[in-house]
């Protein structure tokens, strides 16, 4: 009995601890704002290299569709258009409906120096991409290499 | 009774390690620097893309250079910042497409200053540009 009731002290101490935890928690990523008041986001980060020097483009247009897995992109629901940093880095993060998406990223030069690349997403909610403590789907080195016009 | 006890220690044990994790992912991705998620509108609160964003601050090896996105969003993670409170971080906001975008916008810089270390490591500016009607103000191509 006395071993039991300890344990239950011991419990509920623990669970004070788990809510004043949770409180001060940092978003592993925080969406910048709420606009869209969802609570599940994309992050996507990447790199965009010359194919042939390796050397990082800055300015790169990097265009995103997210659309139903079922469907097309004429039925796109989330869309946002980013552009390489001077380090060649890009960056889309967005919130997003909870039910699986196609996602399309186009990687093109407004210049037209460069030829254009596109890579799909799936985005599933599952797996080891999802982050379940912020409800985010990470993918990382989404990099694109553009190889010259000719 | 045996068993109640087990059970009670078993639920323990699962509170205190989903508790560690979630603190361990926080500190992971923060400890190096400050996130920056800025936002760059006109004057009616509409957003501004492809805005040309500088950030500079001493020791720096070559500023960061990043672009707004369609909403207006500009964002980055700055690591290697001066390792001493307070410092600040110089932004410069420039508008490098000419007319696209509904015209050229004016220039604007700003300063934000770190006064000490906190946990909130976010810095979320926002800016407002104005549309500017001098000639001289055309990028050169």
């Amino acid at each position: 009995m006395k071993r039991t009731l300890i344990h239950i002290f011991i419990l509920l101490l623990s669970a004070t601890a788990v809510l004043s935890c949770s409180a001060e928690i940092h978003d592993a990523f925080n969406p910048p704002f709420d606009y869209e008041e969802s609570p599940m986001s994309i992050l996507i980060t990447g790199i965009v290299t010359d194919n042939d020097s390796g050397e990082p483009l800055e300015g790169i247009s990097i265009k995103f569709k997210a659309f139903p897995k079922s469907g097309t992109e004429s039925t796109s629901v989330v869309s946002d258009r980013v552009y390489t940093d001077n380090r060649g880095i890009f960056t889309i993060q967005t919130a997003a409906p909870e039910y699986s998406l196609s996602c399309i990223l186009i990687a093109e030069d407004e210049n037209s120096v460069y030829d254009s690349r596109s890579k799909e997403i799936i985005v599933t909610w599952s797996g080891p991409s999802f982050d379940n403590n912020t409800n985010t789907f990470v993918v990382n080195d989404c990099n694109f290499s553009l190889t010259k016009k000719q | 009774m045996r068993r109640i006890n087990i059970a009670i220690t078993a639920i323990l044990c699962l509170f205190l390690t989903s508790c560690m994790a979630e603190h361990i992912d926080g500190e992971i991705i923060m400890a190096n620097g400050y996130q920056i998620n800025g936002r760059v509108l006109d004057q009616e609160e509409n957003p501004i893309p492809h805005i040309k964003v500088t950030l500079e601050w001493k020791g720096q090896d070559s500023p960061i250079v990043i672009y707004t996105s369609d909403k207006g969003i500009f964002y980055t993670i700055m690591e290697n910042l001066p390792d001493t409170y307070p410092f600040t971080i110089d932004i410069t906001l420039e508008d490098i497409d000419g007319e696209r975008n509904n015209g050229i916008y004016e220039s604007e810089s700003d300063q934000i200053t770190i006064p000490e270390e906190n946990d909130n490591k976010i810095i979320d500016p926002v800016y407002h540009l104005t549309l500017s009607t001098a000639s001289e103000n055309i990028p050169q191509s």
